[in-house]
């Protein structure tokens, strides 16, 4: 709750629209919460490392599943067989969300089985960084064409 | 000068910084992490950007923090050679009855290569002064694998 609250007297009597600043604007953090977030999120799942065997030869075929805040899961081939699996899995996901709609990237890590498929762990990672702080200015572009 | 066009271009161009490049452990499911403890189930490598609208996309590839490729190729490269051992002698082998037996030597190098020495008779101290050489071929990742004696009595 905010308050703010003031006494006066004869002496010192309210003056018309006197009221002090407000320090904390809700109708402006909510709007700044509503902003829409625009761009292209890039995910890199390069490997996995001392992955669970969920199967009975003692590996298993291990695949990713990339969940991004609305959009569309992408998912990778699986690698037969393999506990360091190296997927090099490159995913790409169109945002275009109000900024307090931004949950964290989801990442499932699943062994490929005939019937149904096990988990073998997962991971949510925070993308705030990355949106608060996308990228740098490129201050070489003047004397490099490219950056 | 350059023209006021080429002013603001240069203003909106940013380039995309890969914020996240880490390594992060997987977390299982509740009751196989009760059963395995946690840590059990793996890391994943993971790299993000975001390009905000407008952002330039320079699609070049981040440095990698870890080359799994190349550590795993040096883990499973061959390793050859002549393992030497000598075995000269061993001491205070009291047997179960307190009396000298007839011991000899069972010794195990990596690639599961066995060899036996002469069988020395009554004695506590025997002298077996036995020179072996195997040829070793194993991967990096074999080669914790240690080398065992086991003395018997005969």
């Amino acid at each position: 709750m905010y308050i703010q609250m003031g006494f006066f007297t004869q002496e010192k009597p309210y003056v018309e629209n006197s009221e002090p600043p407000v320090k904390d604007n809700l109708a402006e953090i909510i709007a700044k919460q509503k902003e829409k977030i625009v761009g292209t999120l890039q995910v890199r799942v390069i490997h996995g490392k001392d992955l669970l065997a969920r199967d009975n030869n003692g590996f298993s075929d291990p695949y990713v599943i990339v969940h991004a805040p609305g959009a569309k899961n992408q998912q990778c081939p699986k690698i037969d067989k393999n506990l360091n699996p190296i997927w090099k899995f490159m995913p790409k996901f169109n945002i275009n969300l109000p900024k307090d709609q931004l949950t964290p990237l989801k990442i499932e890590v699943w062994d490929d089985d005939l019937g149904f498929d096990d988990l073998i762990g997962t991971r949510e990672i925070s993308i705030q960084e990355c949106l608060d702080n996308p990228g740098m200015k490129c201050s070489q572009f003047r004397k490099k064409n490219s950056c | 000068m350059l023209p006021i066009s080429e002013k603001k271009l240069m203003l909106t161009r940013y380039l995309g910084v890969w914020c996240i490049n880490n390594k992060y452990k997987l977390i299982g499911s509740k009751d196989l992490e009760a059963k395995l403890g946690p840590g059990s189930f793996g890391e994943i490598y993971v790299q993000v950007r975001f390009l905000k609208e407008g952002m330039l996309d320079d699609n070049k590839e981040p440095e990698l923090l870890e080359n799994l490729e190349a550590v795993l190729a040096e883990q499973n490269a061959l390793i050859k050679g002549t393992l030497k051992l000598n075995l000269n002698h061993a001491k205070n082998l009291i047997s179960k009855d307190g009396k000298p037996g007839n011991p000899y030597c069972i010794i195990t190098a990596p690639n599961n290569k066995l060899a036996k020495t002469q069988i020395i008779k009554n004695t506590i101290n025997p002298i077996f002064e036995s020179k072996r050489t195997f040829p070793i071929s194993l991967t990096k990742r074999e080669a914790t694998e240690k080398v065992k004696f086991f003395y018997i009595h005969g």
